[in-house]
């Protein structure tokens, strides 16, 4: 019988809400679906007397998302949006806030600098109107401005061109889901005047504390070797060499090159191993590391993935502090909660969804992955912790590549069979490149003699993992380009993975999983025992 | 007597291990000066992922960078009309691609027949 007790009620209440959202974002809640789920809704209420809690609850928190989805949305009559402009391009003038760092890019023939900004006043046709919501205005030129800077300047007003020619992304809808409906591009012999300096804010502050850590550790490395090590280390991808994107796109190894929840976890370990050499009371770590996380996500640009592992790295030393047990699947779910809560067009956002579909396939299905390999070996009397720790590596390889190699075919058209293999190697190369990149940035601070050795050893990593990456990519069948996926193919998919490894695993059938797998994986049988431990991921964290 | 936590060891460790390499390295470096160019991957020319102006479709084409849609039909077209191409030099007496932009993408092609 199902049980609602093998339910993760945080789950439970996530997947309700984001469900909510889509279902908001697309309006489906006046058509023809809805009403046939809540008429299938109701014979399966009757059946499934136990299941009664868990619907009701999903469904509530249903209606809740939708309404906070729609709340999040609606714009007053002063938002730029309800100012019906016309899609040519108009020369307006603006004054407003800085609401984010300068980003700058690379183009083929110059650079752009973008930033947001929050709009106050909109001047249109001679006259200033007051106005509300976010533009992104891109220069061409070099520009002293910083965030929380109020600013005015002139240029035409544009919507968002679409350019890419994969039908899954548009870039338009990208932008919208920032809130963002209009782009203002100024000319280079424009002045864009500073109303008002920026206060001196935290958020600001680790602004400029970034420029300055690229200042420091310029002078130690090549053009190339510090373009990377921003992409790597402060999130700033613009400047990575083409060829050099091409082969880590091509070996499904592009997500080192990104801010990741893998980055977030290097750096954590980092600050807990640095600050318990410090021999500080244990709450003093707490907060300390916290702080220290908080600076490094605003650093690195706070982009969802970094976000996400932020916050599960925070209930986790959190339940180690209180004495607490945390299940990883109820920590991944708070975390999209509260992201979710953040802005529930963060759902639709690509780098939430590869996030939280990675991390959901190393915590629900590497356990049964490398439960499957290490079942040949189970008789053996002894076995090495390489081998194990060989068999941990290549399951969670496995569970991701299954989890993520469909999402990444859906949305960039390419499929890497390779991706296992080399994750398997590239990753421990990238950690040392991680590693050895936070050492130089504190130690060209601290210390520039020690910051030369670290530059050495970033060198050598950096071009031992391209190398790496590269000899992966030239191996026969390492990739392939896969166009016209769709979202029913990918939903098909999903379902597919959960059919295979959730059904006869316990999560839907519980009883399945423990009279088979019970005496074997020693699981306790007392009702007490929250069920699933092995296979559940309630492990002790 | 001396004790250290595991912490602790471990960061003397690293820092020991990065300044025996580092030291190391930087003496090689600075021994045997072809070396740096040597280890220098990253802005070797033999790490680009080349694909054969000759075999690829239009859509493989997009796939390389710096080429578009209408640079990559531009190319069948030419191909089309004139046979396999020999030389990547040919390329630039396409109409319609700038001698800027067929620099930027002739080093992610090769011309094998």
């Amino acid at each position: 019988m199902i049980t609602a007790r093998s339910w993760s009620w945080l789950g439970l209440c996530t997947s309700g809400f984001a469900t909510g959202i889509v279902a908001g974002y697309f309006q489906m809640w006046n058509v023809g679906p809805a009403m046939i789920g809540g008429l299938l809704l109701v014979p399966l209420l009757g059946l499934m007397r136990s299941i009664r809690p868990v619907i009701g609850i999903f469904v509530l928190f249903g209606v809740l998302g939708s309404l906070y989805q729609w709340s999040y949305q609606y714009q007053g009559p002063e938002h730029i949006r309800q100012r019906r402009m016309n899609h040519a391009a108009r020369e307006v003038r603006v004054q407003g806030q800085v609401a984010s760092d300068i980003k700058v890019t690379q183009m083929p023939y110059m650079r752009r600098y973008s930033f947001e900004l929050e709009i106050e006043q909109l001047g249109l046709n001679g006259r200033w109107r007051l106005t509300r919501g976010r533009i992104l205005v891109q220069l061409f030129r070099e520009t002293e401005i910083r965030y929380g800077d109020r600013i005015e300047t002139t240029g035409r007003l544009h919507v968002p061109f679409e350019f890419s020619t994969n039908p899954n992304f548009s870039y338009r809808d990208f932008l919208q889901r920032k809130n963002i409906h209009y782009i203002l591009s100024v000319k280079n012999n424009t002045p864009v005047a500073v109303l008002e300096p920026a206060r001196r804010g935290i958020k600001s502050q680790i602004y400029v504390f970034r420029k300055k850590i690229i200042q420091r550790i310029d002078p130690y490395l090549s053009t190339s070797e510090l373009n990377l090590i921003q992409a790597i280390l402060l999130g700033e991808r613009s400047f990575i060499p083409r060829h050099i994107r091409e082969i880590f796109i091509r070996t499904g190894t592009v997500h080192i090159l990104a801010i990741s929840g893998l980055h977030v976890g290097m750096i954590s370990l980092l600050i807990l191993t640095v600050l318990s050499v410090l021999n500080l009371p244990r709450k003093s770590i707490f907060v300390l590391s916290t702080i220290l996380l908080g600076v490094y996500i605003i650093l690195s640009g706070a982009r969802p993935s970094v976000v996400r592992a932020g916050i599960m790295y925070i209930i986790v030393l959190g339940s180690h502090l209180f004495e607490r047990e945390v299940r990883q699947i109820d920590t991944l779910s708070l975390a999209a909660l509260v992201l979710l809560l953040l802005n529930p067009m963060n759902l639709f956002d690509i780098g939430f969804q590869m996030s939280f579909v990675c991390v959901a396939g190393i915590v629900v299905l590497s356990p049964k992955i490398q439960w499957l390999l290490e079942r040949p070996l189970s008789r053996a009397k002894t076995r090495s912790g390489f081998v194990t720790g060989l068999i941990q590596s290549f399951a969670v390889s496995v569970a991701v590549a299954l989890v993520i190699e469909m999402l990444v075919a859906y949305y960039f058209e390419i499929f890497t069979p390779v991706a296992v293999a080399a994750n398997l190697l590239v990753v421990p190369l990238a950690m040392l490149v991680v590693y050895m990149g936070a050492g130089l940035m504190v130690f060209a601070f601290v210390w520039p003699p020690l910051a030369g050795l670290f530059a050495m050893m970033v060198k050598v990593s950096l071009n031992l993992m391209v190398g790496t990456a590269f000899l992966f990519s030239q191996l026969p069948g390492a990739y392939f380009y896969w166009r016209g996926l769709t979202l029913w193919n990918l939903i098909i998919y999903y379902f597919i993975i959960v059919m295979i490894f959730l059904v006869p695993w316990g999560i839907i059938c519980p009883n399945l999983r423990r009279t088979k797998n019970q005496p074997k994986s020693g699981i306790s049988t007392s009702p007490d025992q929250p069920e699933g431990r092995d296979f559940d991921n309630t492990r002790r964290l | 007597m001396l004790y250290l936590t595991k912490n602790e060891l471990r960061v003397v460790a690293v820092l020991a291990v990065v300044i025996c390499l580092g030291s190391g390295l930087t003496y090689l470096f600075k021994r045997y000066p072809y070396l740096p160019d040597l280890v220098n991957l990253l802005d070797s020319p033999s790490i680009y992922i080349k694909t054969n102006v000759n075999s690829a479709t239009a859509e493989e084409l997009e796939e390389v960078p710096y080429i578009g849609p209408y640079t990559a039909g531009k190319i069948v077209e030419f191909r089309r009309r004139h046979g396999s191409i020999s030389d990547l030099e040919q390329l630039r007496s396409i109409k319609g691609i700038r001698p800027t932009n067929f620099e930027r993408f002739v080093q992610y092609l090769e011309a094998d027949q």
